[in-house]
């Protein structure tokens, strides 16, 4: 054995990886060449060192990890009117552009409106407890005009009003969820050590003045029938503010306690089963509470068989001639997400509790639902247009733009008269860029999904929807899609900004499936009476 | 791998299925290696939490992206140490100053590590997983996705190069 090979060998030999002949070889060397001596004496201790050093890591620390912090991002994202919750409540800075901030004002003014109405309905009928209850700090004073406390929610609406300037505040929410409006006294909280702030969410309302702004505060149920609730705010923020720089904090403690009475609310069991073009749906109870209506179904998201995957389901109540559809005062129900098997979900219907009927029917009324099957294809980048064939359906590559901080790819849908699917879910997948831009590679794709372009809202009969009012039958009939690849993106992502310059080139183009909707109008009737 | 597949592929299921109890407590058993990995990069408790929860995350979200369970200890190590970098990218180099300052009971440690750092991190990863975690040259190789030459010559020459900024040895 030459000292190469010996050199070669030593680390496996310092490991005992080797079999006792070539271990003999070796020391048998070692013996006789006094350089390799020295080097495996020097590995070794190198070794021993690494090894006597990390040995002295205390790793006996107790870690504090909570699954359930991740499970509550993942129901928070998903709760349908939670999103409009997080767009709300994240809003600080809006849009460089006047018309955007006019845009939204209109949106805001007008999810506000319905909101309030649908409070104020319950509150006028004697439902809940209206207060007047206020602190005053700063120049800043922070009304608590009312509370509806039931066994699903407590929701409480405050008005802040800043008392010398012009400005709305609200109360800081940052990212990482850390609300500077805690809500204590008789609350139940979810889990034994779940920090409260994780509890509330909050949506601004709008109001006429400049200087005001209602705040609906959503927390869990009453620990007691009767009993005090606490809220307390320690920093405020101007909401929709022009720019970085003219975001106003104002620091200092508004404290309100407050009394409320927790209302009961009636449960029924239904337990019935319903075949959903093969998916089975159990609606499982009906719980009718001042706030809310609340089905609780189950669903089998994902039908192996024919590959539908059930995206969303959405229900009416039917009552004489009167319906019932999604509530406008609560959050929506929590929806479990999974991408097969029994997921468990919650729809908040509007409150029917004060004409408390004792015989409705309850409409499954629409099934959004995606036919999946992943197809890659090959595209020719530089000869576009190129047709590709998904399903019996015809998508058109039309082509591809390259700037300096984006590469855009516009695709068409099928456009025959008899297509029946809504939208094609389409993406790029840049293969391994996320970690191997940190010269990690785990084999990780990140997808760039299609937005719509080009699209039509339409209504349950496939007639373009004027008003554009969004409601569960509402759904976009997309056209055209685009697909940014943006330098913000590789950076929001933490990928080193010159890993973009490798990547703007995509690879292939991924089809996931196409999405559906349709309106099963199958109706389940409930006696209460019987 | 000594991990069995099966009870490999019931974890991953079982994650899939969002049952992330089971991961924590695979990430208990296994404590001792990850909380040394973390530990070579961030030398601090808090910051160590902060990354072992956020690969969790990570994990949980992607998921679907492991093929074959029989890679998920490996995978998860991937991760680890991507989330590890990128707490100290963020992080500016304050850890370090933070450690030392605050930290009176770790001095030689410290500077052990400060060694350990002071070599390129392709050297620097290869000693860590080998030598701090206990994970062999294959495991390595499937960890890192290079080849296990590769590995071997990154080894020696990390223990070299560490070698001869160790000087007390």
């Amino acid at each position: 054995m030459d000292c190469n090979v010996v050199q070669d060998k030593l680390l496996d030999y310092i490991d005992g990886n080797l079999s006792e002949e070539e271990e003999k070889e070796i020391e048998d060397h070692l013996e006789n060449c006094a350089e390799c001596s020295k080097e495996y004496a020097e590995m070794k201790s190198t070794v021993g060192y690494i090894k006597d050093k990390s040995n002295k890591i205390d790793t006996n620390k107790v870690l504090n990890l909570d699954p359930n912090r991740l499970k509550r991002r993942f129901v928070g994202r998903l709760t349908r009117i939670g999103l409009i919750a997080a767009i709300l409540s994240l809003i600080l800075v809006a849009a460089a552009f006047a018309t955007e901030i006019l845009d939204f004002t209109k949106w805001w003014k007008k999810n506000s409106e319905k909101r309030l109405s649908a409070w104020e309905e319950l509150i006028e009928k004697g439902v809940g407890q209206k207060l007047n209850i206020s602190a005053t700090d700063k120049n800043i004073r922070v009304t608590a005009e009312g509370v509806i406390a039931d066994d699903i929610n407590t929701i409480i609406l405050l008005k802040i009003e800043d008392l010398k300037g012009n400005t709305r505040f609200v109360p800081v929410r940052d990212i990482s969820n850390d609300s500077s409006l805690i809500v204590g006294g008789d609350i139940t909280k979810k889990y034994e050590g779940a920090p409260i702030s994780y509890e509330i969410i909050y949506l601004p309302l709008y109001t006429e003045d400049d200087n005001t702004v209602k705040l609906m505060v959503y927390t869990s149920p009453m620990s007691k029938d009767e009993g005090e609730i606490e809220i307390h705010i320690d920093e405020l923020v101007s909401y929709l503010n022009e720019s970085e720089e003219s975001v106003e904090r104002i620091t200092g403690n508004w404290n309100l306690t407050i009394p409320a009475e927790k209302i009961k609310a009636k449960h029924y069991p239904i337990d019935k089963a319903i075949d959903l073009g093969g998916n089975e749906l159990t609606i499982e109870r009906i719980t009718i509470a001042p706030t809310v209506t609340k089905i609780y179904y189950k669903l089998n998201v994902y039908n192996e068989e024919n590959k539908r995957f059930i995206d969303d389901v959405s229900f009416i109540i039917k009552h004489g001639n009167k319906t019932y559809g999604q509530s406008e005062l609560t959050l929506g129900g929590a929806m479990e997400y999974k991408s097969s098997g029994v997921v468990r979900r919650e729809f908040d219907i509007e409150s029917i509790y004060l004409e408390d009927p004792k015989d409705i029917d309850l409409i499954v009324n629409t099934c959004k639902y995606t036919i999946k099957g992943l197809e890659e294809y090959d595209i020719d980048w530089a000869n576009l247009p190129q047709v590709v064939e998904y399903d019996n359906s015809k998508i058109t590559i039309e082509e591809v733009k390259y700037s300096e901080d984006s590469t855009e790819v516009i695709i068409k849908e099928d456009d025959s008269k008899d297509r029946k699917y809504i939208r094609t879910n389409i993406c790029l997948n840049i293969g391994d860029v996320m970690f191997n831009a940190l010269q990690q590679r785990v084999k990780t794709n990140y997808s760039f999904y299609g937005k719509p372009l080009e699209y039509e809202v339409r209504d349950s009969k496939g007639k373009v929807n004027a008003k554009k009012d969004w409601t569960d039958e509402t759904h976009m009939f997309v056209f055209k899609q685009k697909i940014t690849i943006n330098k913000d993106d590789f950076d929001r992502q933490d990928l080193y900004e010159n890993s973009f310059k490798k990547h703007t080139i995509p690879g292939k183009l991924c089809i996931e499936g196409q999405e559906y909707i349709e309106f099963p109008n199958i109706k389940i009737n409930i006696n209460s009476g019987k | 791998m000594k991990v069995i597949s099966l009870e490999n592929k019931r974890l991953v299921n079982r994650i899939k299925s969002g049952q992330l109890q089971f991961l924590v407590q695979w990430i208990d058993e296994n404590k001792d290696r990850l909380y040394k990995i973390s530990w070579s990069y961030l030398y601090n408790h808090a910051d160590i939490e902060d990354v072992l929860q956020d690969t969790l995350i990570k994990a949980y979200e992607n998921i679907h992206t492991l093929k074959n369970t029989n890679y998920f200890e490996t995978w998860y190590i991937s991760i680890l140490i991507n989330e590890c970098r990128r707490k100290l990218r963020r992080k500016k180099r304050e850890v370090l100053m933070e450690s030392i300052e605050h930290g009176e009971y770790y001095i030689e440690e410290y500077d052990f590590f400060q060694e350990l750092n002071s070599i390129d991190d392709i050297y620097k990863e290869v000693i860590v997983l080998k030598y701090i975690s206990g994970y062999t040259q294959e495991e390595i190789a499937d960890i890192l996705g290079i080849p296990i030459g590769t590995v071997k010559s990154r080894i020696y020459r990390g223990l070299k190069e560490l070698r001869k900024l160790i000087k007390e040895v």
